[in-house]
């Protein structure tokens, strides 16, 4: 590992509507070095990376490479300059084969115009085996594993001389084997003199395979470190260490019965042998990274997606999750991450959307009472303070906070006892924020249940009665809110030390805030 | 030559001759098992007679359905192609009529298809419209002129080059069938051999990556209808000389067979997955259903012949039981 | 200053843009009307409105058939198809089984049902492209028609029930009548009912409906079936108006009716639009037929040009969204 810089980055910017994604951070790359990325979930690692790839362009600062300042405006100017960028969903073509993936826009040609299979076979070959690697490259990349996928991804990477190579949560879904590849792959990059730019959640990683870290921590630099000059403790630190200024209300209640109860349920990778429960009148807060399956729990639970295994019970009830309608029948109700795309129909007026979910309740003779209807909506508006000029208004026009509002006036309608929240205030302003946490401390306060998904800690430790800590399809580990640490969550998210399940129970204690 | 090309595409296609047998799309049963009741029950069935018949009316929907898979495979619709067939052939038609001889007609007819898959392909790459409208807006618009040029009438073909292109034959074997193997090679060629072809999969397999990959993908995607407007156009020349009229109705509703025939040969509309080799099933049930349906009879049961107006019937249901079986088999348990 | 701008802006943003959208379309009425009143002396005549607007009567009930489909972002190519086959059915039931005209009706349109239903399994269940699945039922419905009449026309239906497509209701042409009807019924249906609203919420996402709760399986597999009824029902005022039924009654029914719902400013996309438009397109259609036959036009070239009317309304249709910032794509 010399000391020549790849890659510097200056005082990046970059600022997305109603938050700063990134302010005034500095990075830099050495040849040949790993240098990994740490950051929570919002932290701006992403950010950060398609800016150097390309695809963002920062609001202020510079970029070098190799000492020249550089400006790129499409990823493939990025690309042409030597910066390669592995994303986390693959951008491989399922039915065509693996050196023909690889060499995708430079395929090697005969006379200008055949392609040269053999050749291509070849180079494919030769470019794997510098890699340890022995695929069929005649197979068709939908019937490679992730693992092998990802393979084919760094070869393609390499396939254009890259000299730095960004990897955005490689090992996500690898297995151990496959890891141990990887590493072995991405050592002798380094001797070739190629950086190695390494976003992961896993702590662990870091002094398995990195030279220097670097800590983002909501947009700013915390700190860029050797690695062998820090431990893990020190870098949870670096990633949560945050003044917790914002105030949560919260009425805590003693806890009623079992409204929700989760057992064995599995779906596919995703989940894993998941059971939890959730009561009226509490928060549950449901923690974890990206891709643990938090999500994917969510949808299970709703009906959305189909499960393979498990039970579940609702009241007590075991209803089957075949679909979102039946949920919504037992009570259930869910505001989706995705608000704009599975929340809310964009182009539809904003009253259309707020009875959306309870048309058989509110009109059960099939006609729809105008008034009623008005009615109805009107009072949603005043309640959950809706700031729309109209009840007819596009919810296309609407701000984030308030499209969320009328999301939740949809579910308030149906009278739901249970209420799943995944991700509640993402994207939305300081002020809108403060009052959905009032309506969720409400709901609870009437007795309904939460379950919230959140990736915001500070909101988990303000708002949750309980915590599941969510690691790769299961549930990890079960807080109370008075033992949970933002330290403790990240650490069980991340497995930096328990790599084990722990379930033991918590309700042993009872509640008793004032 | 059949050893270098085995192993070039993967998993998929060793020769074009063995590929059909290595890959058998789960109709192909279906094929064999028709075949056998027709042969077995009518009478008229299993002759060479029959079988050159049979040659010569698939070798038009072989063309048609080439061209439709290729626009499938890159995740789009070309609805307009019977009718670029048509009109093409009344194009070149009516050229020889005006005195034209018979290569410009060829190259009119022909230039017809060029002009309409550039139409097509520049709606849909560059004013971003659904290929389904682009397509169906353009089968009205050429099928409509084909309609009026030709006056409704039919227009008759005379010219020596243009009877011997559809109805002669060499050796026995009907010409249009070499012009179909010759479209068909060139197609294969083009999609396992040439970079477009590759492209072609990349956009319909993964449209983000290719873009990614620095791939223009609205130029491709123009290319693809110029080039199944081209083929259409070729089918429909030959056409004229096989009936010796260019029928301004004729190539109705051809495009849902040659989409048909390319889903039952496992052409998928999504995702870039399939290719031209298992078309070839796909075109010979349709054609041996509807060849069979013509001139079935089943003495054992009374039956001397199937009223020709229940043939559509039959053929439409088939065809869409045909394609419903074929999604069911391969999306075992998928489907909630 | 500010104050008054922003109060403009505020109006400006307040005038729903699907108003906007529907007084486009009315607004392209007019001027064509305009248009062709200059063109041609006869077209403003009380006679020929009445005979555009009779004309358009029976086509234009089709194209309510197709925009209930279009709404949820589907399409419908085998209205024309069924059109012809539940009037072939309920003429053949009429004439050659001497069955009353009620049960007759009945058959038909139960016919148009069914096939209706066929195709709403494939599309929701199968999850067949809609285009292929609808044509291969226009295929198959077209030739159970063929295959039923064997070439044959029907024809001499019982006064009866010609009444219903050739009679005149305190003066109005029976076809205008039952057009209003069913006009006015789905209109209802569409806009006052939680069937309705449910299927604007599929059109506009399907998904964010699905995951409030809509059954939108079922609700698609319903609009098929209405789709496939209410042009089983103008199939039979058809042959009740012409006398006689035939099999190639719908086939070139269907290009106008999707060129009716575009120009009327229902969105393929889904979601958006509604009777009242199609109301407005089938009229624009009918007045570009009237004025191809006023203006001497050969009806050979209506195809032709009914195609290029597809796109450019398309088109238009396409550039007015991205001018207001809608959804396209």
């Amino acid at each position: 590992m010399s000391d020549a810089l790849l890659l510097r980055a200056e005082g990046i910017c970059k600022q997305f509507p109603g938050v700063q994604a990134l302010d005034e951070v500095n990075f830099d790359l050495r040849a040949g070095e790993v240098h990994v990325l740490l950051g929570e979930n919002g932290a701006g690692k992403s950010t950060l990376m398609k800016i150097l790839a390309g695809a963002y362009q920062p609001d202020s600062g510079k970029i070098f490479m190799n000492g020249n300042e550089i400006a790129f405006h499409t990823p493939r100017q990025a690309q042409l300059a030597g910066i390669a960028i592995i994303y986390q969903e693959f951008n491989l073509v399922p039915y065509m084969n693996v050196a023909q993936n690889i060499f995708l826009g430079r395929f090697p040609k005969r006379y200008g115009l055949f392609l040269d299979h053999k050749k291509m076979q070849a180079d494919a070959k030769k470019l794997l085996k510098s890699l340890y690697l022995d695929l069929d490259t005649t197979a068709f990349t939908f019937s490679l594993g992730t693992g092998q996928q990802q393979m084919v991804e760094v070869a393609k990477a390499l396939s254009v001389e890259s000299r730095v190579l960004i990897m955005d949560e490689p090992t996500a879904s690898l297995t151990e084997t496959e890891i141990e590849h990887l590493f072995m792959i991405i050592r002798e990059l380094k001797k070739r003199g190629i950086g190695v730019i390494y976003i992961s959640h896993r702590l662990q990683e870091v002094h398995e395979i990195g030279d220097r870290v670097t800590v983002l921590r909501d947009g700013k630099l915390i700190g860029t470190k050797d690695v062998k000059d820090v431990e893990i403790p020190d870098l949870v630190k670096m990633m949560v260490g945050r003044n917790v200024d914002k105030m949560f209300e919260r009425t805590y209640q003693p806890r009623g019965e079992e409204a929700l109860r989760v057992e064995n349920l599995g779906c596919g990778k995703k989940l894993k042998d998941v059971c939890m429960t959730l009561h009226c009148g509490e928060i549950v807060g449901l923690a974890g990274l990206v891709g643990a399956g938090r999500t994917e729990l969510a949808h299970a639970i709703f009906g959305v997606d189909p499960v393979d295994s498990g039970k579940v019970f609702v009241f007590g009830k075991e209803v089957y999750p075949s679909s979102p309608a039946q949920m919504v029948q037992a009570g259930v109700s869910l505001l989706p991450e995705d608000r704009k795309n599975q929340g809310l129909c964009l182009i539809l007026p904003t009253s259309e959307n707020m009875v959306m979910a309870s048309l058989k309740k509110l009109f059960p003779k099939f006609m729809v009472n105008n008034r009623k209807e008005k009615t109805v909506v009107m009072d949603y508006i005043q309640d959950l303070r809706i700031a729309t000029p109209s009840p007819k208004r596009i919810v296309q026009f609407l701000s984030g906070g308030t499209q969320q509002k009328v999301v939740l006036a949809k579910w308030l309608c149906t009278e739901a006892k249970i209420f799943i929240f995944d991700e509640p205030t993402r994207g939305i302003d300081v002020g809108a924020k403060a009052e959905i946490h009032g309506f969720m401390n409400e709901l609870v306060k009437n007795g309904a249940a939460v379950l919230m998904i959140s990736s915001e800690l500070p909101e988990v430790l303000g708002m949750s009665d309980r915590i599941y800590v969510m690691r790769e399809g299961q549930i990890i580990k079960e807080l109370s809110c008075e033992e949970a640490t933002q330290e403790k969550i990240i650490g069980f998210a991340m497995g930096g030390d328990s790599a084990q399940r722990d379930t033991s129970p918590v309700f042993g204690k009872e509640v008793t805030h004032a | 030559m059949l050893e270098k090309k085995k192993l070039i595409n993967g998993n998929e296609t060793k020769t074009w001759l063995i590929a059909p047998f290595k890959s058998f799309p789960p109709v192909t049963w279906v094929v064999l098992a028709i075949f056998i009741i027709f042969s077995v029950t009518s009478s008229g069935f299993f002759t060479v007679n029959n079988m050159i018949s049979i040659v010569r009316q698939g070798s038009f929907l072989w063309m048609l359905a080439t061209a439709a898979t290729i626009v499938l495979l890159s995740e789009a619709l070309d609805l307009s192609l019977g009718s670029i067939m048509t009109f093409s052939g009344v194009v070149a038609a009516l050229m020889l009529k005006s005195g034209f001889s018979a290569p410009l007609a060829l190259i009119g007819g022909i230039l017809v298809g060029v002009i309409s898959g550039t139409i097509t392909g520049f709606m849909v790459s560059k004013l971003k419209m659904p290929s389904f409208i682009a397509s169906l807006g353009m089968l009205s618009v050429v099928g409509g002129l084909a309609l009026a040029l030709a006056k409704a009438n039919q227009v008759l073909v005379t010219d020596a080059t243009f009877l011997f292109l559809g109805g002669g034959d060499i050796l026995g074997i009907p010409m249009p069938i070499f012009i179909a193997l010759a479209v068909f090679i060139f197609t294969y060629f083009m999609l396992n051999h040439t970079a477009f072809g590759r492209y072609i999969i990349a956009i319909g397999g993964n449209q983000a990556g290719a873009r990614l990959s620095g791939l223009d993908v609205e130029k491709f995607r123009w290319l693809v209808f110029v080039f199944s407007g081209t083929v259409a156009a070729i089918a429909g020349v030959v056409l004229i000389g096989r009936l010796q009229t260019a029928d301004p109705i004729v190539g109705m509703r051809w495009e849902f067979d040659a989409v048909a025939a390319s889903i039952l040969g496992g052409t998928s509309t999504k995702k870039g997955k399939g290719g031209i080799t298992g078309t070839i099933i796909g075109v010979l049930l349709i054609v041996v259903m509807r060849n069979g349906l013509n001139i079935f009879s089943f003495p054992a049961l009374n039956i001397t012949s199937v009223p020709a107006v229940w043939q559509t019937f039959v053929v439409g249901s088939a065809i869409l039981i045909a394609i419903v079986f074929d999604i069911l088999v391969r999306n075992r348990g998928k489907i909630s | 200053m500010n104050v008054i701008a922003q109060t403009v802006k505020k109006v400006r943003l307040n005038i729903d843009i699907r108003m906007l959208n529907s007084l486009s379309r009315v607004l392209i009425l007019v001027m064509l009307s305009l248009g062709m009143s200059l063109l041609s002396p006869v077209f403003l005549t009380s006679r020929n409105i009445v005979n555009i607007i009779t004309t358009a009567s029976i086509p234009a009930i089709l194209a309510i058939a197709q925009t209930i489909v279009i709404l949820t972002a589907n399409i419908d190519l085998s209205i024309g198809s069924i059109f012809a086959i539940a009037g072939v059915t309920t003429g053949v039931l009429l004439k050659g089984g001497n069955i009353p005209a009620p049960y007759a009706v009945l058959a038909g349109l139960a016919m148009g049902a069914s096939l209706g239903f066929i195709n709403g399994l494939l599309v929701a269940v199968i999850k067949l492209p809609p285009f292929i699945a609808t044509y291969g039922v226009s295929f198959t419905a077209y030739g159970l028609a063929s295959g039923i009449l064997k070439g044959y026309v029907i024809y001499g239906f019982p006064d009866a029930f010609r009444f219903i497509g050739n009679g005149k209701f305190y003066g109005i042409p029976m076809a205008i009548i039952l057009a209003g009807i069913v006009i006015f019924l789905m209109w209802l249906l569409l806009t006052r009912t939680t069937f309705g609203r449910r299927v604007f919420a599929l059109g506009a996402n399907a998904e964010a409906a699905r995951m409030s709760g809509i059954d939108t399986k079922g609700v698609l597999i319903l609009v098929y079936v209405l789709s496939g009824f209410i042009a089983a029902f103008a199939g039979v005022v058809q042959i009740a108006r012409i006398n006689a039924a035939d099999v190639e009654l719908g086939t070139t029914l269907l290009q106008p009716t999707i060129a009716a719902v575009v120009i009327g400013g229902t969105s393929m996309y889904g979601g958006e639009g509604g009777v009242w438009g199609t109301v407005v397109g089938a009229l624009t259609m009918g007045i570009i037929q009237n004025a191809l036959i006023l203006l001497g036009v050969p009806t050979l070239w209506q195809q032709f040009i009914l195609g290029l009317f597809i796109i450019v309304a398309v088109l238009a249709d396409q550039a007015v969204r991205r001018l207001t910032g809608r959804r396209s794509n």
